[in-house]
């Protein structure tokens, strides 16, 4: 008998079966998140194809480089996160253990430098409602900086909780409530979500900082 | 049907399994939240009644006496926000689909039983926050939460109120996930896709819009809510927002959640038909390729709303065109069921009286939503009572009268009770009667030129909104009549039967009340969908 | 998985990071390249670290099914903004 069985939930007969059903949920799950960002992205590309000057101006005043440099934190994050699913298949709870928790720090690094970035843009007085006066001349870049504050905010509760989620994975390894490889689909789910909070910044940073300069 | 599963004699029921009120708040057995479900929408749409009586006694004089206008405008907004989200759209996916799905396909319980129990946690939270929210003083933006009324003018509790949709909206999701997760992995050997129940296929293509629109609806209503509390205006007028673009987003979700609401009745409908006319369905894979055809095409008909929003004369066009194409699966349902009852051996039940009031008035709702969809036609009606009237006789006249004839056939499965046949058909007459009168005078009165959403109006519609708040009194009782007489069967009712309608499908099966894992053993399932021997199909004709 | 598999693609997706803000920052009338790498990140990332590949077709039709709906969703809105007279 394979030992996954004894991990087996009520309504399933096999491993197999139980393996591949969570894999759907989980993948349904993400598909419902695209379409949540996707909501998001809708507004960003028809306010850029409306009021492309006022777009332009707000995009000229985002901190490009500095999110970039984000960007590579949480590149690096998945990256970790994949040798961390790939050592949990092997059982190596310390390498696990490790690579969960470097996966936090670059989440945790991700949300300082973000949290350092909206700063820096209150003190420019690009915020909306408020800090000095702002610089940008055109109601529309207005709209855009709202648009950028609720993206880049909604993103970051998704890193928090996705941080939130990983410590509480090394926690409960730690207490020894999670026999590996037996339960390495766990981890692998954890590895899922951090994966696609990843793509969606990785469509979202070109989407806020980069395209519409040219205006 | 006769062949029984002789083990779920001899274990217990999944009511009588366990006892206390403890074992069913932390259950996770499937057929046990699905009631947990009966309870909880059964209590909403009283709520939601509670309001249309409001509105309907207001109408019945020109004057408003009854309510200030702004009191009018809570009350429509209760009902809709209510019935939408709270009645409508969990009822038969989470009832009947929690409890019926693992049983017609063989499982022995829902893919992620945790999860469903959640969800169902997630919708007493977000109906609470609501209730509070419409406590506390309610909101006027109707349930549509147009910006920027509902951003910068409204001051009631806007952003309560959608905090408990958006609540409400994960339950939907994760009840989604669940059915789409439990249809592809965990039918029982033997039940292929073409052997199951056209119930399953309906309300798979409904789960498929559940998980697909919500997140849209989720992320809309976030962005009104942070923009009435903290002014990070996203449709902000005066920054050059679009009111229009919210429209685009809130009716990506709304118009695929009126299938959200149809489809499952469809569904159940299928079931009803056969069942009464003891044969196979006419066209059997038409009929499930139609549920997923509505699924796919309903979300490309969303702009027939904004016709005299503002909306691009080109795109109009197009979403006029594309709102007829959705007609031609809805009517393919139609004909074959139609076509299903056509020379049968009828057995005539409460429940199949509902699907005939489904057949009804659907095609009325139907074909009137076809006047809507016409460009020129829908400057006319427009925001009048037409399409009140449209949208009652098939949310109301179709969608409801699905879920009391789903109810009224499976309550014998669900509870091990029968109830009167007498009382049930005179509840399903009075409903088809109160439900006309009620709403057909409302064609006309969007006809002749009466807006929706005004709570006084000139005394020549006084005629018709009398009527139509007759009939509303008619309707009323008709729906209290069910609550009586079923919860009087709980008590007094006989036992029912393994297959009271002599009914074909899994379901029917095993026991009445199923055993908690459903089946004993895992079923191998060797026959089709609605097979019934021919002495059943030809009995007396 | 290697090791040194997952090392190249990481490397990869630094890569496309680069050329798309570099090209977007330095050659503004450009910058719609930058979106063509995103793609490119995205893709690289789903397949190579989410591993989309070794799944069943069924999970992979619902992993792009939410993107189909998302074209639907952006052709429908963007045209009637386009075509407004």
């Amino acid at each position: 008998m394979d030992v996954r069985e004894q991990y087996l939930a009520e309504p399933y007969q096999t491993a197999a079966q139980q393996r591949e059903a969570t894999f759907l949920g989980m993948w349904v799950f993400l598909a419902t998140e695209i379409m949540m960002f996707g909501g998001l992205f809708l507004v960003i590309y028809y306010y850029r194809l409306q009021h492309p000057v006022g777009v332009g101006e707000a995009v000229h005043h985002l901190h490009s480089i500095l999110a970039a440099f984000n960007s590579a934190l949480l590149l690096t994050g998945s990256l970790c996160m994949s040798l961390m699913v790939q050592a949990s298949r092997l059982g190596d709870y310390r390498r696990v253990q490790r690579l969960l928790l470097l996966t936090a720090f670059f989440g945790l690094a991700f949300l300082a430098v973000k949290g350092f970035e909206y700063g820096w843009e209150y003190r420019e007085g690009l915020l909306p409602g408020m800090g000095p006066e702002s610089p940008l001349k055109e109601p529309a870049a207005r709209l855009f900086m709202n648009i950028y504050l609720f993206a880049t905010g909604l993103h970051a509760v998704h890193v928090t909780l996705g941080v939130t989620i990983i410590l509480g994975m090394v926690v409960r390894i730690h207490f020894a409530h999670m026999k590996l490889p037996e339960r390495a689909i766990t981890l692998e789910m954890v590895g899922l979500y951090w994966h696609l909070i990843d793509v969606i910044w990785i469509v979202l940073y070109p989407s806020l900082y980069l395209v519409g300069r040219a205006v | 049907m006769s062949q029984k599963n002789p083990a779920a004699d001899r274990a217990p029921s999944y009511l009588a399994d366990e006892h206390g009120l403890r074992t069913w708040l932390l259950t996770t057995d499937h057929k046990r939240i699905a009631i947990l479900y009966l309870i909880s929408v059964t209590a909403f749409f009283f709520l939601g009644s509670l309001a249309a009586s409001l509105v309907r006694i207001e109408l019945v004089t020109p004057e408003g006496d009854l309510l200030s206008p702004d009191g009018y405008n809570r009350a429509f907004t209760l009902h809709g926000v209510v019935m939408v989200w709270f009645f409508l759209i969990p009822s038969i996916p989470a009832v009947f689909g929690n409890f019926l799905i693992p049983i017609m396909i063989g499982a022995r319980d829902m893919a992620f039983p945790k999860l469903n129990l959640f969800s169902w946690y997630l919708l007493v939270g977000g109906g609470s926050f609501t209730l509070y929210a419409l406590l506390a003083g309610g909101v006027a933006t109707g349930w549509t939460f147009y910006t920027p009324l509902s951003t910068m003018f409204s001051n009631g509790h806007v952003v309560a109120v959608i905090l408990g949709v958006f609540i409400v909206g994960f339950s939907s999701i994760l009840t989604g996930l669940n059915i789409i997760v439990t249809i592809h992995r965990l039918r029982a050997p033997g039940m292929t896709w073409f052997r199951m129940p056209l119930f399953c296929w309906s309300l798979y293509a409904t789960s498929v819009i559940l998980v697909l629109a919500t997140p849209v609806l989720a992320i809309t209503l976030l962005l009104v809510a942070a923009e009435h509390l903290f002014g990070i205006g996203v449709f902000d007028p005066r920054l050059g927002g679009d009111p229009l673009l919210f429209q685009h987003l809130f009716w990506f979700y709304s118009h695929p959640a009126v299938y959200i609401m149809i489809l499952p009745a469809m569904g159940v409908m299928s079931e009803l038909v056969t069942a009464a006319a003891h044969k196979r369905i006419f066209g059997y894979s038409f009929v499930a390729y139609s549920s997923l055809a509505i699924a796919v095409i309903g979300f490309m008909v969303w702009g027939h709303h904004m016709f005299v929003a503002g909306q691009s004369m080109y795109a109009s066009m197009v979403f006029s065109l594309l709102s007829f194409l959705v007609a031609i699966p809805s009517a393919i349902k139609v004909y074959n069921w139609t076509a299903t009852l056509y020379k049968s051996n009828l057995t005539i039940d409460a429940h199949f009286l509902y699907a005939l009031t489904f057949i009804g008035l659907f095609v009325i709702g139907g074909i009137t939503g076809l006047f809507l969809a016409l460009l020129a036609a829908d400057v006319h009606v427009h925001d009048t009572y037409f399409v009140v009237a449209h949208f009652h006789y098939i949310m109301v006249g179709a969608a409801v009268a699905g879920f009391f004839g789903g109810l009224h056939f499976w309550w014998p499965k669900m509870t091990g009770r029968m109830y009167s046949q007498l009382w049930g058909k005179i509840a399903a007459v009075m409903i088809f009667c109160g439900f006309n009168l009620t709403f057909f005078p409302q064609f006309l009165l969007g006809y002749l030129g009466m807006p929706r959403r005004y709570h006084s109006y000139p005394e020549d519609f006084q005629f018709l909104h009398v009527l139509s708040s007759t009939g509303a009194a008619v309707l009323a009782v008709g729906y209290v009549m069910p609550f009586f007489y079923l919860l009087w069967s709980l008590r007094y009712g006989p036992q029912a039967e393994d297959d009271p309608w002599d009914a074909a499908g899994l379901e029917w099966r095993t026991s009445s009340p199923p055993p908690t894992h459903n089946f004993l053993e895992t079923p191998i399932v060797d026959f089709d969908a609605y097979e019934y021997p021919p002495e059943a199909t030809h009995g007396r004709s | 998985m290697k090791t040194r598999k997952l090392l190249l693609i990481y490397a990869g997706l630094l890569m496309l990071l680069a050329i798309g803000a570099t090209v977007a920052i330095q050659f503004p009338q450009w910058a719609m390249l930058a979106l063509v790498c995103a793609a490119g990140q995205a893709i690289l990332l789903l397949f190579g670290l989410a591993e989309l590949g070794t799944h069943t077709p069924l999970v992979r039709f619902f992993a792009f099914g939410a993107g189909f709906w998302l074209v639907l969703m952006f052709t429908l809105s963007i045209a009637d903004l386009l075509t407004r007279g």
